[in-house]
């Protein structure tokens, strides 16, 4: 009685999962199957999922557009050096919360957590004054600055090197280790799952930003791929919208096979920041 | 080589006094064993010794060298862990060699050294596996040659073989003391709550309790001349028997009345217990050390068997007199019914006498 109750549950849990799911899926087959479409059959309405007549031309159009590329490499640009800076810094700076006894170290550690519970639009307008002072506006300088490191990507790193036992840590002291050496020899290898799971997170959020690189980009060479697009999209360079799509799905390309690869990780990094303290 | 003193040292955790102002000496190549219950501050004074824990008062040497302020990795000792602390990430060799790498020694050099300590430990046939693929006392033996490859003045061990099931416990506590007394010669100190590993390999035990150190002596001292009733209780198993109980006088003698029996003074320490009349003492005596009688004729203070504990080789009585239990040690082949009747004797030169309040030992004047 209790176990057929509980099937059912399961059941309808399932279903309205699956719905959801597929509400939320909708927008991106959308997007990937209008990209092989006619822009002609991509507005009919009622919408039709199929291609057809296939074709590759969205893509065709959008690559041949001269700013495209320039977008590309300004978006792997910005990823690569936030992905780097953010896995050396975050993962120092982690080390020291975790495992360095210095003074003052909780009290810095709860204002750097403060700073996480502020929302970023808060600090855009400031960021900005500031950047127009020193001349970051206009310069992808302004967008990777603000971007080499994160509280949240130091508290991910803090918890890992915590959840490691104290003895290694020691006993790498007792080997005559300082703490730059634990942190290259000992600590920095072992947080590789941590580090992983930090890099994916860092690669989703800096490749997809959009408001901090529209605020602060202003001309068309210096655009990242989603300020591009929709700078394409508005300035209506194309009467049909099926290369603008096209290019939307290039560019959550990275970010759905990072998904699909990496799942893994991203949830090893959830796990890790949910866990204790 | 080395000889390691401690000299007042205290440290505190918040409100917790972990180590209580122990003073302790360590000879050259002595091996000294911590010992105490859990919590009682072992391995915070080890760690003190390590360096990984800095002293709130007191003073540390290492040979002659005071080593308070001077980094774990400068102080010439090596440590091995009760968690073994191997790096998970480095094959067998690279764990050896790490301690030797790090201070810059040439690579053939420490290859050879490498060989040389996991020849002695026989673990040649494992220095390309990793960590994770060892079983307990290989992971054990692994961390012991990390340990001495170095050639420390000093190896701190913190219950190394606790994580080792039973057989191979002994087996480790005979090889190690060999490796690391008789044939390194290397100055020792080693915690265990264990006392049957530490009677067996200490050349000296001290016993700690609640951060203090109470008492440091050979293993045949802290059994037969326990100066603490801690330290009475605490070696030897089973435990010794404690008799609470005022001391009197009775018929010019002086007698302790205990919990409904009264228990004789020895003669001769008559005199020593003068001072206590009408104070409260503990009376302690060891199963061993007492003598049972059974039926018509018999002598002694009167008992009812509660029951036997028959051990194989050994077996032990249980009894209950006046509100006292007692535990006595009994010929296996001896007979008892419970709820018998039997007549109990300590031997006179066995007692030991405590202080109730303070714990200290009355001692013989
Ligand atoms: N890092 C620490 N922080 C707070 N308290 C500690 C710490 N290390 C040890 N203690 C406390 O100090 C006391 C002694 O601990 P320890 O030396 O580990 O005992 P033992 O090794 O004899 O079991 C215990 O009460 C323990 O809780
Ligand atoms: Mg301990």
């Amino acid at each position: 009685m209790r176990l057929s109750f509980r099937l059912i549950m399961a059941i309808v849990g399932y279903i309205v999962l699956t719905v959801v799911a597929i509400i939320y899926l909708m927008p991106f087959i959308r997007s990937i199957t209008a990209s092989f479409m006619t822009w002609e059959q991509a507005q009919r309405m009622p919408p039709e999922w199929i291609p057809d007549p296939f074709t590759t031309r969205p893509f065709e159009q959008i690559l041949g557009l001269k700013y495209f590329p320039v977008w590309l490499i300004n978006s792997v640009i910005i990823s690569a050096s936030i992905v780097t800076a953010q896995t050396i810094l975050a993962s120092m700076a982690g080390f020291a919360f975790a495992r360095v006894k210095f003074p003052g170290r909780e009290m810095l550690f709860s204002l750097l957590l403060a700073t996480m519970m502020m929302p970023g639009i808060v600090t855009l307008m400031p960021t900005y004054a500031l950047f127009s002072k020193v001349g970051l506006i206009d310069n992808l300088l302004g967008i990777i600055i603000p971007g080499l490191c994160g509280a949240s990507s130091i508290f991910l790193m803090r918890q890992y090197y915590l959840s490691m036992p104290q003895d290694l840590f020691d006993a790498a002291r007792v080997d005559g280790c300082t703490f730059l050496k634990i942190f290259r020899h000992i600590a920095f290898p072992l947080a590789r799952p941590a580090l992983g799971a930090l890099a994916i997170y860092q690669f989703l959020g800096s490749w997809n930003s959009f408001l901090g690189p529209l605020a602060i980009l202003k001309s068309i060479e210096k655009f990242t791929l989603p300020v591009g697009l929709l700078f394409a999209f508005n300035r209506a360079w194309y009467v049909e919208y099926s290369p603008i799509i096209a290019g939307s799905t290039l560019a959550a390309a990275p970010t759905i096979i990072i998904f699909i690869i990496f799942n893994k990780y991203l949830i090893k990094g959830i796990q890790l920041t949910a866990g204790k303290r | 080589m080395a000889r390691v003193m401690l000299q007042g040292v205290t440290k505190r955790f918040g409100d917790t006094i972990a180590v209580n102002n122990v003073d302790l000496q360590v000879a050259d190549g002595e091996f000294m064993v911590l010992l105490g219950p859990s919590g009682c501050g072992k391995s915070t004074t080890m760690r003190l010794i390590a360096g990984l824990e800095d002293p709130d008062e007191g003073e540390i040497y290492i040979g002659n060298r005071l080593v308070n302020e001077i980094e774990p990795s400068k102080r010439n000792i090596a440590m091995v862990f009760q968690s073994y602390a191997l790096y998970p990430h480095m094959t067998v060799y690279k764990n050896i060699a790490f301690p030797l790498k790090m201070r810059g020694v040439p690579k053939d050099e420490i290859d050879r050294k490498v060989k040389e300590a996991a020849d002695m430990l026989n673990i040649i046939h494992l220095l390309k596996r990793m960590p994770r693929q060892l079983s307990g006392g290989e992971m054990q033996r692994v961390a012991l040659a990390r340990a001495i490859v170095r050639e420390p003045m000093v190896f701190l061990l913190d219950e190394p073989l606790s994580n080792l099931d039973a057989k191979l416990r002994v087996k480790m506590r005979f090889e190690l003391r060999k490796l690391l007394h008789d044939e390194l010669k290397v100055t020792t100190v080693y915690v265990t709550h264990d006392q049957v590993e530490a009677l067996t390999m200490a050349d000296r035990i001290a016993v700690m309790k609640k951060g203090r150190v109470l008492q440091v002596d050979v293993a045949d001292g802290l059994f037969n001349r326990p100066r603490d009733i801690f330290v009475a209780g605490f070696i030897g198993s089973p435990p010794m028997n404690f008799i609470e109980g005022v001391v009197n006088e009775h018929d010019g003698a002086l007698v302790i009345d205990a919990k409904g029996l009264e228990l004789p003074m020895p003669t001769h320490f008559q005199e020593a217990l003068k001072s206590y009349l009408n104070s409260e003492i503990t009376v302690g005596v060891r199963p061993q050390d007492i003598k049972v009688f059974q039926g018509k004729g018999a002598r002694g203070i009167l008992g009812y068997v509660l029951g036997v504990e028959r051990l194989g080789t050994e077996s032990y009585l249980h009894i209950i007199s006046g509100d006292c239990t007692i535990v006595i040690r009994v010929d296996p082949e001896s007979k008892f019914k419970e709820g018998e009747r039997i007549w109990w004797v300590p031997r006179e030169t066995r007692l030991h006498f405590f202080d109730t309040k303070t714990g200290a030992v009355i001692a013989k004047t």
